[in-house]
């Protein structure tokens, strides 16, 4: 409710420091002459849309952000993770946002241009009324809020054309509304401010208080931030009750309203009493819809979604293996199912299961993302046993998509925990051979899941937690861990040694030491015995080091 | 036709227009009078940028009270304001045109068309794609004008109109006025006697909010007739002097008898007009602000 409050504060001090503005300049013998005509609005409204759009306070953001996309695309792209809400509108956010503060100085701006200039007493002197002029911005910023589309759409079109790799993209029609919606919005709180703020910095008034109202009260709430313009779009994910459109009937709303407030400092009349009531209804309405409690049965869908996953995903049975993933997230099953696939055929038969499940869950902490209501009902026990299946994360990353899984895969062959589960508490089987066969297996998977060790390998130092989650810094610091356990950093240096010997020689040896492998007591040192090969000093050095604990949630050694 | 009825106007008490009536038909009208006199005021009324405080103007009948007929007036009216502001990143053309829409222009063809007209007439089309931060301060004035112009207005406002022209400008600006149709009502505002002279069959001198003269230049510079001489040295009984460039010294006030006389010209008259009244408006202005305050 505080970005209601908050809501209401911000336009009360906007309009009723307008409104006394507007008295002093009434006692100077200012010009406040609403007479006029608006036949001249379209023909305005088109020249005002072109100026906006050729503002440099909203093309200049939009080139250089663009600019920047493109040069560092593929670094951010590269280490960036995919999940529900990788869709191109986030690109395309990321892209605009700059550029939508921009415009919204460039309305303000170009609103403010008559004062600024020292144009009001000609304008004054001219038939068309001033709302027209107020309205012609209004209706002109559609102009730029479709161009900014245009322009992001193409980039990331670009982008993905020239990325063939990148084919997660989704193109919702209503979340490109969000983008059009939330540009314009942008226009409209520029022309608000400055009509009733008409002083330099009202520009700079409304960016602050679209970023406070925007990022500040409430902002993380599982239900209140719905109220906020881009709520956090990871927040409660698939779990959350609204829906996109629900979302862009509240935005459409909220600026119908903006549009209302902007066109009431020319007086109430009844089109702008109309946009009034039906802004405000409107969002009152679509905001409670957002922000409603849930009823019993969504409760228990969502309850069962968590704690019967898998009656809940699409899943897909591949020989032993079921895969199963939420709805929105079935196209990771292909690059699950190379990761598991691989380690099974790189694993002595021996230890091939009969059955194994890759169901996917959401990290423990999502738990405090919830709804209130879904919250109090779930068993977290059930949501989040040590089942001993697999259970790879909500998102994927794209330079280390077959790693997490290969490795939960893996650990649960050797008999570690692979995922994470109540109490957020994972172990480390340092120096322990088992563990250092999981990362063998998760190296032998595929070459992505290769390159991807070797690449964590060059960060290492002697006594690092090898952590094989999603992203390489999840599990430590603050960050949630979706792996069940890790491995000491020479573990990882043994398991890409044992790597460059032919797979069929170690999976020979492996077979042969089956039982020694999931034996915790066994050293990872004893491994390159049964290879006759020499130990890796780091390997040794492991066994005398004991991997750093104690920042992270791989606080206990595997039993 | 315009006619202001018993105007006031008034800025924090201090009465700027002054019960003022007029009655102004075609033709270009000019209005002289110091700094402070009023005529800006009085510009910005009749252009419907003001309202007065008491009394009344109407436009053809049209009173600029009445919303509705104030728009109508708009309509017909072009206006240059005494410090006309300017989009600065504009382009002539598009300031221009800006305004052009302003007053309901909407046929973008025909509008378009105008544009160009209008500033052809004020001898800016070589300088149209320029953007105005650009132009001369010459320049900016002669654009205040050109759109002033937009749709041969049956009245033009202009609040001095030739400041900052060079003489040539200046000239130009009086071929473009009187080339007006006949039928149009021009007043302007003016420190520039020569303009006055040049180019008004009616002049008003302005002085305190009140019209100290209402007549063509001529009869203005008559006013004048028996009390302007020149002599060899300055007369302290003189108003004013000064002294030519033939050395002698030229006087305007109540010659000493004898003197000799010569032909008064506008100047002449309106410093005998202006000087006359200095004291006793200063002393009556005083007094009104006390009652009004």
């Amino acid at each position: 409710m505080k970005v209601v409050v908050a809501f209401v504060v911000i336009v009360t001090l906007v309009v009723g420091t307008g409104s006394v503005l507007a008295a002093h300049e009434r006692r100077q013998g200012e010009a406040d002459d609403e007479a006029g005509s608006s036949v001249a609005l379209l023909a305005l409204s088109w020249v005002e849309g072109r100026l906006l759009v050729r503002h440099p306070l909203f093309w200049v953001p939009l080139v250089l952000s663009l600019g920047v996309m493109m040069l560092t695309f593929g670094w951010w792209w590269s280490s960036d993770v995919v999940g529900p809400q990788t869709d191109a509108v986030w690109l395309m956010a990321i892209t605009a946002a700059v550029s939508i503060l921009g415009l919204l100085l460039a309305s303000n701006r170009t609103a403010l241009r008559t004062r600024r200039d020292g144009t009001r007493e000609l304008v004054a002197s001219l038939p068309t009324a001033p709302r027209t002029r107020t309205a012609a911005l209004l209706i002109g910023g559609w102009l730029p809020a479709f161009t900014l589309l245009a322009v992001t759409a193409t980039a990331v079109v670009a982008y993905v054309v020239g990325r063939p790799d990148l084919d997660r993209f989704r193109w919702e029609p209503v979340q490109l509304g969000v983008v059009v919606v939330v540009a314009y919005g942008a226009v409209v709180v520029g022309v608000l401010t400055a009509r009733w703020l008409p002083v330099a910095v009202s520009g700079l008034v409304g960016v602050v208080a679209v970023m406070l109202l925007n990022n500040t009260f409430d902002h993380l709430h599982p239900q209140w931030r719905w109220l906020h313009v881009l709520p956090e779009p990871d927040f409660g994910g698939i779990f959350d009750l609204r829906e996109d459109r629900w979302h862009l009937a509240y935005l459409l709303a909220l600026v119908a309203f903006a549009v209302g407030i902007a066109l009431a400092r020319h007086g109430l009349r009844p089109g702008v009493v109309a946009l009034l009531v039906i802004g405000g209804l409107g969002t009152v309405v679509t905001g409670w819809v957002q922000t409603r409690p849930p009823s019993l049965a969504e409760v228990a869908q969502r309850v069962a979604m968590l704690e019967e996953p898998a009656a809940h995903q699409t899943c897909e049975t591949h020989g032993a293996v079921r895969y199963c993933a939420y709805r929105q997230l079935g196209h990771f099953i292909p690059e699950w199912r190379a990761a598991a696939e691989g380690v099974l055929a790189a694993a002595p038969d021996a230890a091939k299961p009969a059955a194994l499940d890759v169901v996917q869950r959401p990290y423990v902490h999502t738990v405090d993302e919830l709804l209130p209501e879904v919250r109090a009902a779930l068993d977290r026990d059930a949501a989040f046993g040590a089942d001993g299946d697999v259970h790879p994360a909500m998102q994927l990353h794209l330079d280390h998509r077959h790693t997490e899984v290969a490795y939960m895969t893996a650990a649960s062959l050797v008999g570690l925990p692979p995922s994470v589960a109540v109490g957020n508490v994972a172990c480390v089987a340092s120096g322990q051979a088992r563990g250092m066969v999981a990362l063998w297996l998760t190296a032998a998977a595929t070459p992505e899941a290769a390159t991807s060790l070797r690449e964590r390998a060059e960060r290492l130092t002697p006594n690092a937690v090898v952590v094989l989650d999603t992203v390489p810094e999840w599990g430590t610091g603050d960050y949630e861990a979706v792996v069940g356990s890790g491995a000491a950093g020479g573990d990882l240096l043994g398991a890409l040694a044992l790597h460059e010997l032919p797979v069929a020689a170690v999976q020979a040896a492996l077979a042969a030491h089956w039982d020694d492998v999931l034996d915790p007591a066994t050293p990872s040192a004893a491994v390159f015995g049964w290879l006759a090969r020499p130990v890796p000093e780091a390997v040794v050095a492991t066994e005398k080091v004991v991997p750093d604990q104690s920042d992270g949630v791989f606080r206990r050694t595997c039993a | 036709m315009i006619e202001v009825r018993t105007v006031t106007k008034r800025f924090r008490g201090v009465v700027a227009v002054d019960a003022l009536t007029l009655c102004l038909g075609p033709g270009i009208t000019g209005l002289l009078g110091p700094n402070g006199a009023g005529k800006t005021t009085l510009l910005r009324m009749i252009a419907t940028v003001l309202a007065p405080d008491e009394g009344s103007v109407t436009v053809d009948g049209r009173d600029l009270a009445v919303a509705d007929q104030r728009v109508e007036v708009r309509r017909r009216l072009g206006y240059v304001p005494q410090e006309p502001g300017f989009h600065l990143g504009f382009t002539a053309f598009e300031f221009v045109d800006y305004v052009a829409i302003l007053k309901e222009m909407t046929d973008r063809r025909a509008r378009h068309d105008e544009v160009r007209r209008v500033l052809a007439l004020a001898g800016l089309d070589d300088v149209r794609s320029r953007k105005i931060r650009a132009l001369s301060g010459g320049m900016r004035r002669r654009l205040a004008i050109a759109q002033a112009l937009l749709g041969s207005p049956r009245l033009l406002v202009l609040d001095e109109p030739t400041a900052g022209l060079d003489p040539e400008q200046r000239l130009r600006f009086r071929e473009l006025v009187t080339s007006l149709a006949p039928d149009t009502t021009v007043l302007l505002s003016t420190h520039q006697t020569e303009d006055v002279r040049a180019l008004c069959q009616r002049v008003i001198v302005l002085h305190a909010g009140a019209a100290r003269f209402d007549g063509s230049p001529d009869r203005l510079a008559t006013t004048a007739a028996g009390r302007v001489w020149t002599a060899a040295e300055r007369d302290p009984r003189a108003h004013l002097a000064w002294v030519h460039a033939d050395g002698s010294v030229r006087h305007v006030g109540e010659p000493p008898a004898g003197a000799a006389l010569a032909e008064p010209t506008i100047e002449d008259a309106y410093l005998l007009l202006v000087g006359r009244h200095d004291d006793s408006v200063a002393s009556r202005r005083r007094r009104r602000s006390r009652a009004v305050a």
